[in-house]
């Protein structure tokens, strides 16, 4: 059958050939233009109308748009002709960031080639090579794409030149385009047509496809972005995951991206797609599992995603307790489409219950707090931010430590180790000494220093990652100007003198606050973090001494003045009421506080820490 | 046990509206006749001869700004509404510069014993600056005045944190704490939005907190010394000159009120009449009130809430008799708020102790609290 839409398009014809499909998706630095790249490719090949177009559309969240980043990976199916063939081209767009790294492989494992999209005023960055070598990895057919030559600072030669030396690739004959302006959009596609190979797979075996995204729909249950890699589904058919054994779902629909989500008749091999099956608990899918038919199944489950792990931690609280529930529904929906999200219970003695979560990095970390609370009008409490350590105790066992409050007593540890980073550090040389001498004020060691080009230097460190983690990335981009650009990777754990600080609030211990710190920093990060919670803290009835402590070792403190005023004097013609509701509303906002000992600490109070300059 | 009745009367006049002010007030003074022609239907239909009344309190806006024929049917007509014969105290609020010798005598003819005064600063410049309408000499005069009438149950208003300087602060205190007044009551001064002061000073008080409870402290060391003691939080008055209607206020007492934006407290009832001048003459009777009843567990609450304002705190026993209940079990955290030192108990009363006294809304939101911690 056909499927044609509204506007009389060829939308879907089973039995198209594999030969006609290009799966494939766009990688590239951050701001060198790949959604808008994406965009482009929409409009011209007709999948949306101008009028319709809306500034990156396939960055559907609004903390996607409001960033002009990429998150989520999204899939579009669009039509081209060539030669009077009709092609069906799948673009799966991918996040740029760094931490994304998992979701560019997820999109990858369901492609054939690859867009390398770079900015011709900037050149290749850090995080196109990374994406560009987990491509290749991948078996990606790559095509440089040569963006933004409409811009004077455009140096076309220098970029095709520094592609071939940095990549290997060939780019002689690399599209030459400018997004914004649409210019040259049409030998894009054609390339796609071109250089992507189609794909490879079986129409005629059982049912065999990657699971690379899932989304929850109230309605539908959990839907599975689909990369179909042999054989057919249709709905009625019976469905199995291989993770989650045993479990059966009857196909209730399957479909395309167009780029909303378009019912078709059926998917098959090489196709890009979703399929809904009444799938009601979150957890009976998981992204990188294989889906095949239940009557039929295919032997092998394809090899999947690599698990990632987390990098970064912290604890995640319910500003309003009893909204423990509702967190703990949007963490499940989150982790849906999000693997690399990890989370499980924790209880805090000033926070209540919440979750200690995993991150990939801190910009994950904001993200998904960012969703949290948009998405699932969530008002949260978060603690500092904490990597993993490594502790081995007196007893002789190792633990992997990443909240605070859960490090052993000094007496039973004999050492820690903490993750170290390779940092390596894009700058312009005029900023080289700003950049080494952050490295150096966050316990870098110096690895080495290479000029690309007489416009940008590669500096190398190895850093305690508990350093990045710390507002390293804020710090670079104030101290070049927002020049400079990072990318990381851990390399291993090393010894480090790492202690447990906690804050004191009137005496007490608040475990919300404990942070692991190097022993030389904990002075410094002491004092701030006390002069920061003094000022957020409001003025009680007592006064109240802050404290930061190592052990039974007071390091820095500071001291909330006891409140003298807080009457409201006049009593008009005996109004009580107007003192009544003054009361009511002191009452609310005690409700908001969270009671450490005997005192009232704001919610705000524990994120003010959070964010420490240097 | 039968609670005393008092009655409250609101006169909105005012000959200029002061800069703090957000209250209810008019200077059109061509509403008079009409505004106290309402007052009067306003009684005769809340009459009530069953119960004497303990104190009578005349309040504004300035009363003593209105003719003097208009105070003297007002206090003809509460006369005939209501039993004024066991009046133990009878209050009417007068600026300086409107208080009159004909006014004082009609006032001592219906047997009014207090006046009180809005002196508010004794700094001449202060004064001008907070659009009031007299000057220093003008207080001295009326207060003069007063005495040769008879009248000598006299409170003078004042203003802590006015924009002036702290030694002008100090000189009122020391000025106010010599003069043959009784009574002193020393209120913070509240910004309110819309007010000339608060566009004036950007709304930002003059004054930190800190500052405020030092002059604060200030005012109660000087009063003290001249044998003014504190019997509520911003009411100071020589031995004997407590002020009765107020103390009613804040014992939970009940009280009849009338005028525009007045509230009274009957029969289980808060009410308050519109703030709306023009609606308060134009509306039915029946229809100028907003009423909420109190249940009794609410007035328990009013009855500490206001009660731990006074000097002397709450009568324990009072409170059982009053609720049926002991005052710990009602109030499940006193014990622990006595513990942290921010209620004390002697001699049969719970109190606030002395140096936590400014800071009694913290402590009654953590006495309130209903819920546990």
């Amino acid at each position: 059958m056909q499927l044609i839409d509204k506007n009389g398009e060829l939308l879907y014809n089973e039995g198209m050939s594999q030969e006609t499909t290009r799966n494939f998706c766009i990688i590239a630095h951050i701001d060198h233009g790949k959604s808008t790249l994406a965009d482009r490719l929409m409009e011209y090949t007709g999948q949306v109308a101008k009028r319709d177009m809306e500034a990156q559309l396939l960055d559907s969240m609004d903390i996607e748009r409001e960033r002009g980043i990429t998150i989520k990976l999204t899939p579009v199916i669009m039509h081209y002709e060539k030669d009077g063939v009709v092609y069906t081209l799948n673009l799966i767009d991918t996040p740029g960031h760094v931490d994304f790294s998992y979701e560019v492989s997820r999109s990858l494992a369901a492609c054939e080639g690859a867009l390398l999209v770079v900015d011709a005023s900037q050149g290749v960055e850090a995080q196109t090579l990374a994406n560009c070598y987990l491509a290749l990895e991948n078996d990606l057919e790559i095509i440089p794409v040569i963006n933004k030559i409409d811009l004077p600072s455009a140096d076309i030669e220098g970029t095709k030149k520094e592609i071939e030396d940095a990549i290997g690739l060939d780019a002689s004959a690399a599209p030459l385009v400018s997004a914004k302006e649409g210019l040259n959009i049409r030998d894009v596609l054609d390339a796609v047509v071109d250089l992507i190979p189609p794909p490879r797979g079986d129409e005629t075996a059982p049912l065999k496809a990657l699971v690379f995204d899932c989304q929850y729909d109230n309605y539908k249950g959990v839907i599975i972005f689909v990369r179909i890699v042999d054989g057919q589904v249709r709905v009625g058919t019976q469905i199995k995951m291989f993770r989650t054994a045993g479990k059966t779902f009857d196909v209730t629909e399957v479909g395309v991206f167009a780029p909303a989500m378009r019912p078709t008749e059926c998917l098959s091999a090489g196709d890009v797609g979703y399929i809904c099956a009444s799938i009601k608990t979150v957890s009976d899918t998981k992204v990188g599992d294989t889906v095949t038919d239940a009557a039929r199944p295919c032997e092998q489950p394809l090899h999947g995603y690599k698990e990632v792990k987390p990098m970064v931690f912290c604890g995640i609280f319910p500003a309003d307790g009893s909204k423990y529930n509702d967190l703990k529904d949007a963490l499940e929906k989150l982790k849906l489409n999000d693997a690399s999200l990890t989370y499980e219970p924790d209880t805090s003695v000033a926070l209540g219950f919440g979750f200690r979560c995993g991150f990939l990095g801190l910009l994950h970390m904001e993200i998904i707090q960012e969703r949290l609370e948009r998405e699932f009008d969530l008002d949260l409490v978060t603690t500092a931010p904490s990597v993993v350590y490594k502790v081995y105790t007196t007893q002789g066992e190792v633990l992997w430590i990443d909240n605070p409050t859960k490090l052993p007593p000094p007496t039973l540890i004999e050492h820690i180790e903490e993750p170290i980073v390779r940092a390596e550090v894009y700058s312009p040389p005029e900023y080289v000494g700003d950049v080494m001498g952050l490295c150096q004020d966050k316990r870098g060691t110096f690895i080495d220093m290479t000029y690309l080009d007489k416009h940008r230097v590669k500096i190398t460190y190895e850093i305690p990652l508990n350093e990045i983690i710390y507002n390293f990335f804020d710090s670079l981009k104030s101290r070049t100007r927002g020049y400079a650009s990072l990318d990381y990777e851990l390399k291993g754990f090393t010894p480090g003198k790492l202690v447990r600080m906690d804050m004191l609030l009137n005496g007490e211990v608040c475990d919300a606050l404990s942070i692991i710190v190097n022993e030389e920093r904990a002075y410094s990060r002491g004092r701030q973090m006390a002069e920061k919670l003094k000022d957020a803290i409001p003025r009680q009835m007592f006064e109240i001494p802050i404290q930061a402590a190592i052990g039974n070792k007071i390091i820095a403190r500071e001291t909330v003045k006891a409140l003298r005023k807080d009457v409201l004097a006049k009593c008009y013609g005996g109004d009580i009421t107007r003192k009544k509701k003054l009361l009511e509303k002191q009452k609310e906002g005690k409700k908001r506080m969270r009671q450490v000992g005997s005192v009232s600490v704001p919610s705000e109070a524990f994120m003010s820490i959070l964010k420490i300059d240097d | 046990m039968s609670e005393n009745h008092s009655i409250y009367v609101h006169i909105p006049f005012c000959k200029a509206r002061c800069g703090y002010c957000a209250f209810c007030s008019c200077t059109d003074m061509s509403l008079v006749p009409d505004y106290f022609g309402r007052l009067s239907q306003e009684m005769a239909v809340y009459s009530d001869r069953s119960k004497p009344i303990y104190t009578l309190y005349i309040g504004g806006g300035t009363p003593s700004s209105v003719p003097v024929r208009y105070i003297d049917g007002l206090l003809r007509d509460l006369d005939k509404y209501f039993d004024l014969s066991e009046l133990k105290e009878t209050t009417v609020e007068c600026n300086p510069e409107s208080t009159t010798r004909e006014l004082l005598d009609c006032l001592t003819a219906h047997g009014v014993n207090r006046v009180s005064f809005g002196l508010q600063s004794v700094n001449d410049a202060t004064l001008e600056r907070i659009g009031r309408l007299h000057n220093y000499a003008d207080f001295l005069a009326a207060t003069e005045l007063a005495r040769n009438c008879g009248m000598d149950n006299i409170n003078a208003d004042l203003i802590i944190g006015l924009p002036e300087s702290r030694a002008d602060f100090r000189r009122s205190l020391d000025r106010i704490a010599s003069l043959p007044v009784t009574h002193v009551s020393a209120y913070a001064l509240e910004l309110h939005e819309h007010t000339a002061l608060c566009d004036r000073l950007a709304g930002q008080p003059p004054f930190d907190d800190d500052s405020m409870a030092d002059m604060y402290d200030e005012a109660l060391a000087t009063l003290r010394e001249h044998g003014f003691a504190r019997y509520e939080i911003s009411n100071f008055a020589r031995r004997g000159y407590e002020c009765l209607h107020n103390l009613n206020y804040w014992q939970e007492g009940r009280y009849f009120a009338f005028g525009a934006s007045a509230s009274g407290f009957v029969d289980d009832v808060r009410f308050v009449n519109t703030q709306d001048i023009g609606q308060y003459m134009s509306l039915p009777i029946g229809e100028l009130r907003t009423s909420t009843p109190v249940s009794l567990h609410e007035q328990a609450e009013e009855f500490v809430m206001l009660g731990l304002r006074l000097e002397s705190g709450v009568n324990l026993d009072e409170f059982a008799r009053r609720y049926g209940k002991d005052l710990y079990a009602f109030f499940p955290h006193a014990e622990k708020l006595e513990k942290r030192g921010c209620l004390c108990s002697e001699a049969g009363h719970i109190r606030v102790p002395a140096d936590k006294f400014y800071v009694i809304n913290s402590i009654l939101a953590d006495l309130l609290d209903d819920e546990a911690d």
